[in-house]
């Protein structure tokens, strides 16, 4: 079995272990990932702002930005729209999103204490997409004596029943793990691809049920699109990354006490199953109602945490932030991708961001086993 | 003098007008039927881009491409410099739609019925807009007058064949077309009758289904002919060779947008369609 646990290792590689870790362990100074990491979301920012169907020079972009449309010239107001309605909300979201993947992507990580899951694997986010898809075509069907906002794709609601889905999916995993002793086993990750395979089965009857309309919509869920941006969702998504965040130093203390084993942790005076809740809450969080507003996403929760595990070390005080700001980076990146690389069609992010996660997947998987002969 | 002056003004308005409205007009069209009308309406050299349906006439193919209808990006639309958007009511995500009206430029979305009627509506209104009503109207009257010639055959019949619509793409996705789809409509302006009615819309292939539809016809687009390898592959479908069509071997094959599309060849597709459903067999005569 390639996955193995710290507490299952062999008494014998122990001492080889503890000096690997120190090698691992915190290459970098946190600061300076942080500095990067910053200074590449900048970059990539004016970049996503400069580039599409009319080339602005980082001067156009700074006045649009800072000025009032009634000061700018005639000439100008049209970059001022392009910037503010256009590219802006498709960089802040396709950031908000990432952060939020890769978060979650982190607690999920550590809830289970195995690098290897990611939302997207263990069924969390197709279980988001079914429940959102399920809104989409039965609202109309038997909602009928719902008011018309509430039902349908534009509703709240729809980003409600996605967190569902995300909670359902991640509680029943979590009751699976917990049966197998809890955390770390093939039995996770095995139970995810179970979830997969009948979320995909259940999907497949929904668009055999949903009218024309809905099944466009539901093939979005499949495909991932940063086209949909606007700023009602950047302020939606916005506010449930920020509710998250203040949750931040709790969950990394948990998190941290967590990757001990859940008894060492309750010793230790953890409350774990406040921590496990809260944790298994606020990523299915994240999950659903990113999920809900740009379709499904995968890959980023697990690219992010791991490349920056190996940088700074697996403390979730520091990779927690570090992972929020990488994900940005990571989907930001991808999306100008998808609206440069077909120019002036556009490909599905969930196409790119699954294009680079692949490859990237298997090369970590190859380069971790030489090195160390299993996964940290 | 006042009058003159009164005078010298309304002339100015309408000059300043006329100037806006001579700007050349930049057409992106975001769907085949759209593409097909403006080029029919003699005004393909102002269309400077399209989407991935519009395939007809080739001169709309070489055009570049701004995505799928339904998956469109409005950076790649903008790019093109367009001035007037037009598209069927599938045009979307609906966000790029706003964000395409909320950069200033003027998006018209037409209803996208199946029907005679709302195909007539496209064809003038699109004629209106493009400043092309004379070649609308000379298509419409074309299009009526196919129809009502059909439609006098079509109340004379004293049979009906049942036609199967067989929607089919490459050998996996084969789905027969119930009714309110635009091949329940097609079928009954050509003077058939739907083989299934059970259902709104499409529905997979079924070997007992289609059996138990007995349909006279196999009605086909083009492409899906091709897809299949053509008339072999049709009866080769489950179930198909056990119907009276297989049995006589009649399958029907129409280009997709002619026979689906709702647009200017549309009086063309019903004559098409009434022919090959009402052969003259020389017993006849």
């Amino acid at each position: 079995m390639i996955v193995s646990s710290p507490e299952t290792s062999s008494p014998e590689t122990k001492p080889k272990r503890e000096e690997k870790k120190k090698k691992i362990g915190r290459k970098v100074p946190a600061i300076l990932v942080y500095a990067l990491l910053a200074a590449g979301l900048f970059g990539i920012g004016i970049l996503s702002l400069k580039f599409g169907s009319i080339q602005l020079s980082t001067g156009e972009i700074l006045k649009v930005l800072l000025l009032g449309q009634d000061s700018l010239s005639e000439l100008e107001v049209p970059h001022s729209i392009l910037v503010w309605n256009l590219r802006l909300p498709r960089l802040i979201l396709s950031m908000l999103v990432g952060a939020s993947l890769a978060s979650a992507g982190v607690c999920i990580q550590g809830l289970f204490r195995n690098p290897l899951v990611e939302p997207g694997f263990i069924g969390v986010s197709p279980g988001a997409a079914l429940a959102a898809s399920a809104w989409i075509v039965f609202s109309e069907k038997i909602l009928t004596f719902f008011p018309a906002e509430l039902r349908g794709k534009e509703s709240f609601l729809l980003q409600l029943f996605a967190f569902g889905g995300a909670l359902s999916v991640s509680f029943f995993l979590h009751i699976v793990s917990k049966r197998e002793g809890g955390g770390f086993s093939l039995v996770l990750v095995l139970a995810g691809i179970a979830v997969n395979a009948t979320v995909v089965s259940l999907l497949g009857f929904l668009s055999y049920l949903a009218d024309d309309t809905q099944l466009r919509n539901l093939t979005f869920w499949s495909l991932g699109s940063m086209a949909v941006a606007s700023w009602h969702k950047i302020y939606l998504l916005g506010a449930v990354l920020l509710l998250v965040i203040f949750f931040f130093p709790m969950l990394a203390r948990g998190l941290d006490a967590l990757a001990l084993g859940e008894a060492e942790a309750f010793h230790t005076g953890f409350k774990v199953r406040r921590i496990r809740n809260l944790t298994i809450v606020l990523a299915s969080l994240l999950v659903g109602v990113s999920i809900s507003i740009c379709g499904n996403i995968s890959f980023v929760g697990l690219i992010v945490p791991h490349i920056l595990r190996m940088v700074l070390g697996p403390g979730h005080k520091s990779l927690l932030p570090a992972s929020l700001f990488g994900g940005a980076l990571l989907l930001a990146i991808a999306d100008l991708t998808a609206r440069t690389i077909a120019f002036p069609s556009e490909l599905p992010i969930g196409i790119i961001a699954a294009g680079i996660g692949g490859p990237f997947f298997l090369f970590l998987i190859l380069q971790a086993k030489r090195r160390e002969g299993e996964f940290r | 003098m006042k009058k003159i002056l009164l005078w010298a003004l309304f002339l100015c308005l309408p000059v300043s007008s006329i100037f806006a409205e001579n700007k050349e007009l930049r057409i992106v069209t975001l769907n085949g039927t759209i593409s097909e009308i403006v080029f029919a309406l003699g005004k393909g050299k102002l269309v400077v881009g399209n989407d991935t349906s519009s395939l007809y006439p080739p001169e709309a193919v070489a055009l570049p491409k701004v995505g799928y209808q339904r998956m469109l990006s409005a950076e790649g639309i903008l790019s093109l410099k367009p001035n007037l958007i037009l598209g069927l009511e599938y045009a979307g995500p609906p966000e790029v739609i706003e964000q395409l009206k909320s950069a200033g430029l003027k998006v018209i979305i037409y209803p996208g019925l199946p029907g005679v009627e709302p195909a007539l509506n496209n064809i003038l209104a699109i004629g209106k807009e493009i400043g092309a009503e004379k070649e609308a109207q000379k298509i419409v009257q074309d299009i009526r007058k196919k129809h009502s010639k059909i439609a006098e055959k079509v109340s004379k019949l004293k049979s009906k064949p049942k036609v199967l619509f067989v929607y089919h793409r490459g050998t996996s996705l084969a789905q027969v077309s119930g009714i309110e789809t635009p091949a329940d409509e097609m079928i009954r302006l050509g003077g058939g009758i739907n083989a299934v009615d059970g259902f709104k819309g499409f529905k997979p292939i079924t070997p007992e289904a289609v059996i138990a539809a007995q349909p006279d016809i196999i009605l086909i687009p083009s492409r899906g002919l091709e897809s299949l390898g053509g008339k072999d592959g049709v009866f080769s479908l489950p179930g198909v060779k056990d119907t009276p069509a297989g049995k006589k071997s009649r399958v029907v094959a129409i280009d997709d947008l002619v026979l689906l599309g709702f647009g200017p060849r549309l009086g063309q597709g019903i004559e098409e369609l009434f022919e090959s459903f009402h052969p003259k067999t020389p017993e006849k005569k």
